[in-house]
């Protein structure tokens, strides 16, 4: 029984100027359970602006461009291996001048292995 | 009195032995097959290739058609596309989900197979065949209340480590920094996951231990209302020629049932199969060979409780079979014990009528019977079972 690290995705993501909304979701594959959460800061000691829980498949609206400006988003996915050891998330965020669709597969040592996915987002004026 | 019932067992057993015919029968006729295309063209379970990912597949159809130069000569392959290209986008709702949708895509194996013959003296030409079949779920039941109870349980656990790691990470302000530090320059990221890593290994739950446990007891065996259809066909190029083609076998199964949680389930089926070599006697009694097609309709009962060793189900068939020489429709039926001795060893007997009324009788009788005469004894079995 092990936590195993997945690969940290780290981007920048530039928003349009009007009030488009920014979209997050994220896609568990590999029929594995799991828990999301996500939460957006100003500053790494300052309390979140928004936050909530992630459930694989099913969008959530985080803001618009302008009001995340200056922001950062950061998404935590656990996926407990309950099928195979192979994991996989999708990433995606849309509403920015461009989408960000990241897709990362990670392999646990033995069934019963948590594997901890991680994700930053910084919200910047394109 | 176990003595009379052992004499009046062992009475009927050899007088049915003596008067029945030797014969192989396949006891579960109910079945449709897992690869119907292997199936139909004779393949053992053994020789078909089944990759497990798109490169194993892809690596086995580059090595069998020779650089994807030639049709292979001998070669069965079962592929389930959904776990092979799509299961990257496959969530656990939808892998419980018993949506017709989600269940066909889910379900589909997809099985194909290629056989070559030479000419030779029992065949004076060579002769190609190819078969397709596919095997889906219509409705594949759902999970036991127990099983749901124990995701529900297995997830309170997930979340519970969740949180505790959402807690450990946001609280670290040198990890958080970090992180800062890699969004503005990429080249901070090594540094950053050597830290996180090093973190993860510190962190010791008692609840990852228990996470474990309570994986390792998930089972996804499903109950309720269960349709699947199975189709395979066989095409036959006679010298390897495109004209010279002909549908040699075709078989369609279509199997519904009820799958209870204490072990009880009942299935109904209906099947058509056609195959050009099989054996029928004429008006004159002379067995001839020629092409029928036979619509078999049939349901079946078994009581296997999970908690116990043993199993008991009868089965029912009918059968009208369609051939040069009209014949009247036929009835099988058959009840069969099965005792679990081990879990690769166990005793079956089945007992019954088959289509030409010959009385049925298979499985391993003696050591059924050496079987009996224990049973309600606390000596130990002690015999050897032949394996079936």
């Amino acid at each position: 029984m092990a936590l195993i690290p997945a690969p940290i995705i780290l981007s920048k993501c530039p928003v349009k100027q009007d009030a488009s909304p920014i979209i997050l979701e994220i896609i568990v594959g590999n029929a594995q359970l799991n828990q999301g959460s996500f939460s957006v800061k100003r500053t790494i000691s300052s309390p979140a602006s928004i936050q909530g829980e992630l459930r694989s498949g099913e969008p959530v609206i985080i803001g618009s461009g302008p009001e995340l400006v200056g922001q950062r988003l950061s998404v935590l996915v656990t996926v407990a291996t309950i099928q195979s050891v192979d994991t996989t998330l999708t990433f995606k965020l849309s509403g920015g001048t461009t989408n960000i669709n990241i897709t990362n597969s990670t392999q646990a040592n033995a069934i019963g292995d948590v594997v901890v996915y991680e994700a930053y987002i910084r919200f910047t004026n394109s | 009195m176990k003595k009379r019932i052992f004499s009046a067992f062992l009475t009927i057993a050899l007088y049915h032995y003596t008067m029945a015919q030797s014969q192989v029968i396949d006891f579960n006729l109910l079945t449709a097959p897992a690869t119907p295309a292997a199936t139909l063209l004779g393949f053992a379970t053994s020789e078909i290739d089944k990759p497990r990912d798109a490169a194993e597949f892809m690596a086995s159809v580059v090595s069998q058609t020779n650089g994807l130069s030639d049709l292979p000569a001998n070669y069965a392959v079962e592929i389930a596309p959904a776990w092979i290209f799509g299961k990257k986008k496959i969530s656990f709702d939808d892998f419980k989900s018993n949506a017709v949708d989600k269940n066909i895509w889910q379900s589909l194996m997809i099985s194909a197979a290629v056989k070559r013959k030479e000419a030779s003296e029992s065949n004076n030409n060579p002769l190609t065949q190819v078969s397709v079949g596919i095997k889906v779920s219509l409705k594949r039941g759902d999970f036991p209340a127990a099983t749901l109870a124990l995701i529900d349980s297995t997830q309170e656990e997930i979340n519970f480590i969740h949180r505790n790691l959402n807690a450990y990470l946001s609280g670290d302000l040198v990890y958080q920094a970090l992180i800062e530090r890699a969004l503005d320059s990429p080249a901070w990221q090594d540094t950053l996951e050597a830290y996180r890593n090093r973190k993860l290994k510190k962190i010791e739950l008692a609840e990852l231990a228990n996470l474990e446990s309570k994986i390792k007891r998930l089972r996804f065996n499903r109950v309720g209302f269960k349709l699947d259809l199975t189709a395979g066909i066989v095409q036959d190029y006679v010298n390897n020629s495109y004209d010279q083609r002909t549908i040699s076998k075709l078989g369609i199964w279509l199997t519904t049932g009820w799958e209870g949680e204490k072990g009880f389930s009942a299935l109904a089926m209906g099947r058509v199969l056609k195959n050009p070599d099989a054996d029928y006697k004429d008006d004159n009694g002379n067995m001839q060979v020629a092409s029928i097609v036979s619509y078999d309709a049939g349901g079946r009962l078994l009581w296997a409780p999970a908690d116990k060793s043993y199993s008991l189900s009868g089965e029912l068939l009918y059968r009208q079979v369609s051939t040069p020489k009209k014949l009247p429709a036929s009835w099988r039926y058959t009840l069969n014990f099965e005792y679990k001795l081990k879990s690769d060893l166990s005793l079956n007997f089945t007992y019954g009528r088959d289509f030409d009324d010959v009385v049925i009788k298979e499985g391993n009788l003696v050591a059924l019977l050496s079987l009996i005469t224990s049973l309600g004894t606390s000596k130990p079995v002690g015999i050897k079972a032949n394996q079936n």
